[in-house]
């Protein structure tokens, strides 16, 4: 297996007016591609955070990323721009979609921002529709949609550009359980049918059972690195454990 | 496939409301921009009018010499009135003598202030010349004739149809009289002038200054657009002959005028900056507002990698879209108030010094709608700047975490 994203001693330190407070700490890991991990922990953990430093939203204070083989920390704000646009997919807990834009115009956003032909990004926009079960609701506006249809175009934008990794902050969250459970079902499905590698953000136990591998994190510290099927191991052990084949934390 | 554009564009109606209120206020400014352009247009005609056909014409030829009893001998009248009437864009010449003197009407002795005139011709020059009483010589009674201004009639306490006495000092120095009969009573609408001044036939003021010269050729052309063209080719034969006549614009024999548009012109101007400083802070409001509100969706834009410029082009966008509409609207509804105001007339007091009042009108000036409509765009996008610039710089990160 390829890696997805490798991450290196990543840390975020924030200035806030008591001081200076650090959100992650020298957190280490890999994503195989084809991976559906799981980032857990509670609130202010640092989960958000380090999905933002992934997807190049933010800088990191230190340490390394790499998604698809570019090393985002090195860049500047523009070229990260680009490398999101092509590598990275986000899908938000609240889906976030534009209003004035039709569902199938939403999915498409992303590839206005590429050099695809018009057949090429209807064709790109069909079959995730189709493949979604959104093609009768292309032309509804994300005010006419309910929230599940609304977070399944949201994950459909997300997936267009056939991007190296896809990162869902509680993507779940605003959801009731059963929709939620759907929502998961659906990510479960595109991961195995298309093999598109996720990492989620959560504290939700339920979407938990769908993933393959869990990073869980603790003031911001990675603190357990888990894989279905294994018991839980200090990431220091995890690099050279074989059962961790989706996810290798390094120390 | 959407583009931020078409973002820009669909979010103008996103908040109905909200956006008829900034359009209606884009369009209020340029309304009243294209209506008070088009009353100073109306205005600045008027007087224009009532300067040139009041009694100065478009131009006017004068003896180079300043002195008062310099005159135009009658060669250089006539070869200058024969070069000026075969000019295509000349309307008419007529000539003039002047004359002051005292006139005198039973009781009462005053002085005065006469012009001998070219009655056929001076009548259209003279076309915005109000005769309230009587009516124009023909220059061909059987004695002269003559029209009093209304204050001079009225300080002479004369009627319609009274004899007065004229008296001047002619050119060679001697004193001469005539009697002349009243056969108009006029008001030119400037209180001073028609309290001094008297109409009477050149051959009239000829034999009470012993001279067969005139004082000036007036000169009136077809369209008013052509006097600075006529006069300058007038000044270039003339100086070519070395007549000892000169040429003169009516606005430089009026200066007034100019200093009546600059004077005007300036008012307009600090209105006009009221009313783009207020259609700035109304769309930057707006588009603050929209800023403000759409925050996690500039968020998602920009982390599926919409850089700063096309976040921001779609703001502008936005922006520049609620100034054409309001452009489009205000034009609109200029257009009405101007067609409006001109079909149902404005009663005008008389200005300072005039003794009439008049009925205002708006003219339709098609370039000042276009620039209306310019100001109100480039208004509306300057407006569009700070905001697009706050989206640009909100942290995504931030963004999204608070959504």
């Amino acid at each position: 297996m390829t890696t997805a994203v490798s991450v290196r001693d990543l840390s975020k330190e924030y200035r806030t007016p008591g001081g200076r407070v650090r959100a992650l700490a020298d957190v280490s890991f890999d994503v195989e591609r084809g991976a559906l991990c799981a980032l857990v922990g509670p609130s202010g953990s640092g989960k958000s955070t380090l999905l933002a430093l992934i997807g190049g939203l933010d800088t990191p204070t230190s340490g390394e990323v790499v998604v698809g083989g570019v090393a985002l920390h090195a860049l500047s704000p523009a070229r990260r721009s680009r490398v999101r646009a092509s590598h990275i997919g986000f899908v938000f807990q609240s889906n976030n979609l534009i209003p004035v834009l039709t569902a199938a115009e939403n999915v498409a956003l992303p590839l206005t921002l590429g050099t695809f032909s018009e057949r090429e990004r209807a064709r790109r926009v069909d079959a995730l529709m189709d493949d979604l079960g959104l093609r009768t609701l292309a032309k509804q506006r994300p005010g006419e949609l309910s929230g599940g249809q609304q977070q399944r175009v949201g994950i459909a934008r997300a997936l267009v550009t056939e991007p190296t990794i896809v990162l869902a902050d509680e993507p779940t969250a605003h959801l009731d359980s059963e929709t939620a459970r759907d929502v998961m079902h659906l990510l479960r499905s595109i991961n195995l049918r298309r093999g598109t590698t996720f990492l989620v953000a959560t504290h939700d136990l339920n979407v938990q059972a769908f993933t393959d591998t869990h990073l869980v994190l603790r003031d911001g510290s990675l603190v357990h690195a888990i894989t279905e099927g294994s018991s839980p191991c200090q990431p220091c052990s995890i690099s050279a454990s074989a059962t961790c084949s989706a996810i290798h934390a390094v120390p | 496939m959407p583009t931020v554009l078409d973002i820009g564009l669909r979010n103008v109606f996103r908040h109905p409301r909200r956006t008829l209120i900034t359009t209606a206020t884009v369009a209020f400014g340029v309304a009243f921009m294209t209506v008070a352009a088009g009353f100073l247009d109306f205005t600045f005609w008027g007087l224009r009018q009532s300067i040139v056909y009041g009694g100065l014409g478009h131009l006017q030829v004068l003896p180079v010499s300043l002195e008062s009893r310099a005159r135009l001998g009658t060669d250089v009248a006539a070869h200058t009135r024969a070069r000026l009437t075969a000019d295509p864009a000349v309307e008419l010449v007529a000539g003039r003598l002047e004359v002051q003197g005292l006139v005198s009407a039973g009781n009462h002795t005053l002085t005065f202030s006469g012009i001998g005139v070219e009655p056929e011709q001076e009548s259209k020059v003279r076309a915005m010349m109000t005769l309230t009483a009587g009516e124009w010589f023909t220059g061909h009674e059987r004695g002269p004739r003559v029209l009093l201004g209304r204050g001079l009639a009225e300080r002479l306490e004369a009627q319609l149809r009274d004899v007065l006495t004229v008296i001047a000092y002619s050119d060679q120095g001697r004193m001469s009289a005539a009697d002349v009969q009243i056969a108009g009573i006029f008001e030119s609408g400037v209180v001073e002038y028609d309290a001094r001044t008297m109409l009477l036939p050149i051959a009239t003021a000829r034999e009470l200054l012993e001279t067969d010269g005139f004082t000036a050729l007036v000169a009136t052309v077809r369209n008013a657009g052509d006097a600075p063209m006529v006069a300058r080719d007038t000044a270039a034969w003339l100086g070519a002959e070395s007549s000892p006549a000169r040429v003169q614009r009516w606005d430089e024999l009026s200066p007034i005028y100019g200093s009546v548009v600059g004077l005007y012109e300036w008012i307009l101007d600090v209105f006009l900056g009221i009313v783009t400083v207020v259609v700035v802070l109304g769309i930057a409001n707006t588009m603050s507002m929209a800023v403000l509100e759409r925050a996690p969706e500039i968020g998602v834009l920009r982390a599926l990698g919409f850089g700063g410029g096309r976040i921001a082009a779609m703001f502008l966008c936005e922006a520049a879209a609620i100034g054409v509409l309001g452009a489009a609207a205000g034009a609109v509804v200029g257009l009405g108030a101007c067609l409006g105001i001109s079909a149902l007339g404005i009663d005008m007091p008389p200005p300072p010094g005039h003794s009439q009042g008049y009925v205002a009108a708006v003219h339709v000036v098609p370039a000042a709608f276009a620039a209306a409509a310019a100001i109100a765009i480039t208004s509306a996008l300057i407006a569009g700047v700070g905001p697009s610039l706050r989206a640009v710089r909100q942290e995504v990160s931030d963004v999204l975490r608070a959504t």
